[in-house]
């Protein structure tokens, strides 16, 4: 980590519903510009651990920061610094994609001039402009998530947290979505993602953390997780032998 | 190759028709889930299954049974007697029912009399009768309500006409026939086809109305295939045993025919003195309507997809909407209202026999004058014949139309070129307005609902209740009343779902940088706009027809509106702490309950808008005020939690709190007084304070208790009941402010009693009031003087400032809270000291405001009291 505060601290962060822990006891930190990812397989935590960042649910203990905010105490601050992506968006009946980003810029303080400037070139980019004047929820659910990118992105935000992103694109969407997250982060900005693909995981990012069973398995760059395996694993065997110690720890 | 055996026809519609069975099953035993937190291990929605549910199922059921029967009973009763009278002129004489009966009997006794030899037993006899003749006829004049002359006048023209017609002269009222009976069907021949095709003409309803009302409400979306149909289509069975299964579930699974049309058709036939094979009957004729509806429903559809686009679609299906409420209402009002009742048999009268044969309502002659066991079998055998023709040619004809695909334009967005449309619907609205007028615009089932059901059920009660019409136009009062009331409807169906109208989008909302709370508040205000413009405009064109209006009528005026205005919230606050927000099954998300509590709380505004009591008008504005701001304090502190499936907001003390708490005082304040005017022994002065400090005592000790069980932090420093610190005000300056601003209350009071005395109408009113004689008596014991000045303001202290005051100081500024607390401080006090006693309030309040101490508005509260009983003696 550089000298910069971290972006993102959470600290010993739980969720537990009655007898069941949907995440304990998970810490880790993310610095300003970096790419992230929050690997594990279904049902680790990862949408829970999203979840209580954008302030939805609310932490059983622990506690989890955006830039020195709290994020459920202090959401509002906090959303004005985060955009985010929901593994399976869901849009309003009766509303065309062109209307759906438009409102979401609305509410993020913007005039309609800004979100037809800031958004041009990104719906050129995922091919979307043919769509938006059909009603979103016709949409395929490729499409749906596109529309839910350009929401997220439309107010620059400082930190993009992206849940399961390419699930559902195409393989051009997927391409265009990789070349963003690189020149977000070469701008400065900070990616948090999650994902059970590890070849992207692998090609994207500079720090990496793997969950199961709602607990943190490992955490840190590649070569520290390598480090822990063998010199040369790849992700897929880090992850295999990682999560695999933990999903076959039984439950307390 | 392939091992499992191709599926027949018949399995293959056995299959699906229990695949819907067993939907609607789950569909209504999951309506009746109530946690927000069903078992946290296993995380999900679905109740289980359990005996006291279905029994309480059956038990609603069988009460929506027994209701559709006594409607038609009823409706039966009075078309019958309406048919009777019709085919006569209608020279003859209105009287009731029993009237009649007994009218007619005595004719009878007397012509018998006739044939006595004895001429003094007959005279006796002749002379019993005819006194009992007379009182039958005085009795039904006095019910009239004419003046003595014209009493008399009737009486003459009744006696007139007995000597003459005898019972003939007189037909049966409108409206009296509270039941029908095996006799109601009329038998003479005349009258008897006139009471069928009248009955044959309402009939003609039913298969519209279940067509109209399947297609508008039960899809969803017209212009969507529902998934199940093209998961289905998927399976290997033939498309005939798919639409075959759509078929019978649109017969068999029609909840409305099953409530109204089935008993109706019962009592039909039992009114024809058919006795218990009225149920055979009934059935087979309910079975052939809603055959008959269901197979043109499920071509209906098919046609509708296959031949119109999607936005045409849509406007239909609201179209269909319309129709079939307006259809169903129809058919409920013929059971009740005499302007369409005399309609029906009038037009019945002018049709010719042949009508009867028509296909939708030839099953009637069962019951008719002409019935034998001929026209049984001829009307059985054409029952059949016609409903399984109308259903093989629908289903061959629907087959042939999707042979070539289900859908005119399809689901999924494919990716074709679309025209860009350059101007958007809402102009100049932003953000959430936008937003939601929007939608109101494309949902059109939505804009049905808000804009056309009110004027829909106006309209109904109108057809029912034909002074309806006089009385709005007449009396300012009514049509204020009734501007409110539509508003507070229009409001429950557009105000109140606005967070189950968010579902599975909630995250979205969640993601903007705005507490949730102030994004639902706007939508209401939107909502709340919108509902002022409808009852103003109402309110306009009501007050147009209104020839004299009196200034009192700006007052009314002022009360409906604002009511509408705060009614919005009160009905997006009830509606949202009534939503499960992590239930996605539309129907399970809210809590019915909540929109009779809605309704409650309308009656109990228009009933403040109707009556003439400023007083009362007051205190309802008063209340409902508070009531508003303490639910949304509650929604204030739920919705950050409204996603999370286990956490809860921490229990803070709220307005909430300290209305209920005033609320038990008031009422067990009642229960005491009543308890203690039992015992006649105590004076009266005694026994009032007596309640009201005992009723005090109670809350208090109550709400402590249940405060301390809730674990509330701090709970003896928020109420004032401890100072907040070690190091805030002495003691003795509390001491000191508390006696400073009750001597000020005191003044107030002095000079307001002072002015009082000027008035001559005013100073009369004073001494009218109770509390003046209590308080002028010399001989009250110094021990209740005390109680009435010590115990009394510690307990009222505790309620209005410690948890009203509080609860409201919690969300907003001093100001508000200081007027709030004293206005519901004062409109519990008798009307007479409402002025004294705010301003008592006032000072309380805000004293309470200096100290942070309950100590300060106690003094002040007594020093009150003490002047105030000084006074008087």
């Amino acid at each position: 980590m550089q000298g910069a505060a971290p972006l993102v601290e959470i600290e010993n962060l739980s969720k537990v519903y009655g007898s069941f822990e949907a995440v304990k006891d998970v810490s880790l930190t993310v610095s300003a510009g970096k790419i992230f990812a929050l690997l594990g397989p279904n049902g680790a935590g990862k949408t829970t651990t999203i979840r209580m960042l954008m302030g939805i649910l609310v932490p059983t203990s622990g506690t989890a920061r955006i830039d020195g905010l709290d994020c459920f105490r202090d959401r509002v601050e906090v959303k004005r610094r985060v955009g985010y992506l929901p593994d399976e968006p869901v849009f309003y009946d009766y509303l065309r994609g062109s209307e759906i980003i438009r409102f979401s810029g609305e509410m993020h303080g913007l005039d309609r001039l800004e979100i037809t400037a800031r958004t041009e070139s990104l719906i050129t980019r995922l091919e979307l402009g043919d769509a938006l004047e059909e009603f979103a929820v016709n949409y395929s659910k490729g499409m749906k998530k596109k529309l839910a990118l350009v929401c997220a992105m439309l107010h620059d935000p400082a930190l993009l947290i992206l849940d399961e992103p390419t699930n559902g694109l195409d393989p051009f969407a997927t391409r265009v979505l990789h070349e963003l997250i690189r020149e977000k982060a070469a701008a400065g900005k900070t990616i948090f993602f999650s994902t059970h693909l590890l070849d992207q995981a692998e090609k994207l990012c500079s720090q990496i953390a793997i969950v199961a069973k709602g607990r943190l398995a490992a955490h840190g760059t590649l070569e520290e997780l390598r480090a822990r395996v063998s010199s040369d694993s790849s992700l897929e065997e880090i992850f295999f032998s990682v999560a695999g110690e933990s999903n076959s720890t039984p439950a307390p | 190759m392939i091992d499992s055996q191709p599926v027949s026809f018949f399995r293959a519609l056995r299959l699906m028709g229990w695949l819907a069975v067993r939907r609607q099953l789950n569909r209504w035993q999951s309506l009746q889930l109530r946690r927000k937190k069903a078992d946290p291990a296993k995380r999900t929605g679905t109740a289980p299954k359990s005996t006291g549910r279905n029994i309480y199922s059956i038990f609603l059921l069988a009460i929506l049974l027994f209701n559709g029967f006594n409607l038609a009973s009823q409706g039966l009763g009075r078309l019958g007697a309406l048919a009777h009278n019709v085919q006569t002129s209608s020279d003859k004489i209105a009287v009731s029912a029993y009237t009649r009966e007994k009218l007619v009997e005595t004719e009878t006794q007397l012509r018998r009399l006739q044939e006595l030899t004895d001429q003094d037993e007959r005279q006796k006899y002749e002379g019993l009768w005819n006194r009992y003749r007379d009182k039958l006829l005085e009795n039904e004049v006095e019910q009239e309500g004419l003046s003595e002359d014209g009493e008399n006048a009737k009486l003459q023209q009744m006696h007139a006409a007995f000597e003459k017609d005898g019972a003939k002269a007189f037909s049966v009222k409108f409206g009296s026939h509270l039941f029908a009976d095996g006799e109601t069907w009329p038998r003479a021949e005349a009258p008897g086809m006139v009471f069928q095709n009248t009955l044959g003409l309402l009939v003609l309803l039913f298969v519209p109305m279940f067509i109209c009302l399947w297609l508008g409400m039960n899809n969803k979306d017209l212009g969507q295939v529902e998934w199940s149909f093209e998961w289905l289509y998927g399976f290997p069975v033939s498309t005939r045993a798919l639409l075959a299964s759509r078929l019978v579930i649109y017969s068999l699974f029609n909840p409305p025919v099953w409530m109204f049309i089935f008993p109706f058709l019962i009592m039909v036939f039992y009114t024809a003195g058919h006795g218990l094979a009225s149920v055979p009957l009934g059935l087979a004729a309910t079975l052939y309507l809603s055959v008959l509806a269901g197979s043109l429903t499920m071509l209906l559809e098919v046609l509708l997809r296959k031949f119109l686009n999607l936005s045409q679609l849509k406007n239909l299906q609201a179209l269909f909407t319309v129709t079939g409420t307006i259809f169903l209402l129809l058919y409920l009002a013929s059971l009740f209202s005499q302007p369409l009742e005399t309609f029906l048999v009038g037009e019945a009268k002018k049709l010719p026999d042949s009508f009867a044969w028509n296909p939708l309502s030839f099953y009637l002659a069962l019951g008719g004058p002409h019935a034998t066991f001929a026209t049984a079998m001829t009307v059985g055998g054409l029952m059949v014949l016609i409903v399984t023709g109308t259903a093989a040619a629908a289903l061959m004809l629907a087959e042939y139309c999707i042979r070539e695909g289900l859908l005119k334009s399809a689901g999924p967005y494919q990716g074709n070129r679309q025209r860009k449309v350059s101007s958007s619907p809402t102009g100049w609205l932003r953000g959430i307005a936008a937003n939601e007028m929007v939608l109101l615009q494309r949902d059109r089932n939505l804009l049905v609902q808000v804009l056309v059901s009110p004027l829909i059920v106006v309209g109904y009660y109108f057809l029912v209740n034909s002074s309806m019409i006089s009385s709005a136009t007449g009396n300012f009062h009514h049509a204020a009343t009734m501007a409110f009331v539509i508003g507070s409807y229009v409001l429950m169906s557009s105000a109140m779902p606005v967070l189950v109208r968010e579902n599975k989008t909630l995250w979205q909302l969640m993601t903007f940088p705005r507490e949730l709370s102030s994004i639902l508040v706007e939508k209401t205000r939107v909502w709340a706009v919108f509902a002022l413009l409808y009852a103003g405009a109402i309110l306009l064109i009501l007050a147009h027809f209104n020839q004299h209006l009196h200034p009192s009528a700006l007052l009314d005026a002022f009360l409906a509106l604002y009511g509408v205005g705060l009614y919005a919230f009160i009905a997006a606050g009830i509606g949202i702490m009534g939503t499960n927000a992590l239930e996605t099954e539309v129907r399970s998300r809210f809590r019915a309950e909540m929109v009779y509590l809605y309704m409650i709380l309308v009656a109990m505004y228009a009933v403040a808008i109707y009556t003439p009591s400023i007083w009362s008008k007051f205190a309802q504005l008063v209340l409902s005020t508070l009531l508003a701001y303490a639910l949304w304090q509650k929604v204030r502190d739920v919705s950050p939690y409204l996603l999370d499936p286990e956490e809860k907001p921490a229990r803070e003390l709220g307005l909430a709190d300290g209305m209920m708490a005033a609320l038990a005082f008031f009422v067990l304040q009642g229960l005491f007084g009543f308890f203690f005017a039992q015992h006649e022994s105590m004076p009266l002065a005694m026994q009032v304070v007596l309640a009201y400090v005992l009723a005090g005592f109670l809350v208090f000790v109550l709400c402590l208790a249940i405060f301390a069980s809730q674990k509330i932090p701090r709970v003896w420093q928020s109420v004032g009941l401890s100072r907040v610190s070690a190091s805030a005000m002495p003691v003795g300056k509390t001491v000191v402010i508390g006696l400073a601003y009750g001597a000020a209350a005191a003044f107030g009071a002095m000079v307001y009693l002072h002015v009082v005395d000027l008035v001559p109408q005013w100073h009369v009113w004073k001494e009218d009031t109770e509390m003046s004689a209590l308080l002028r008596r010399d001989d009250n014991p110094l021990w209740l003087c005390l109680l009435a000045v010590v115990a009394a303001p510690l307990f009222e202290e505790f309620i209005f400032r410690g948890l009203v005051f509080q609860g409201l100081r919690r969300s907003t500024g001093p100001v508000w809270a200081v007027l709030g607390s004293a206005a519901l401080f004062a409109i519990v006090h008798p009307p007479f000291s409402v002025i004294p006693v705010f301003g008592l309030g006032l000072a309380t309040a805000l004293s309470f405001q200096r100290t942070g101490f309950l100590l300060a508005p106690i003094i002040a509260h007594a020093t009150y009291n003490a002047c105030v009983l000084f006074i008087n003696h």
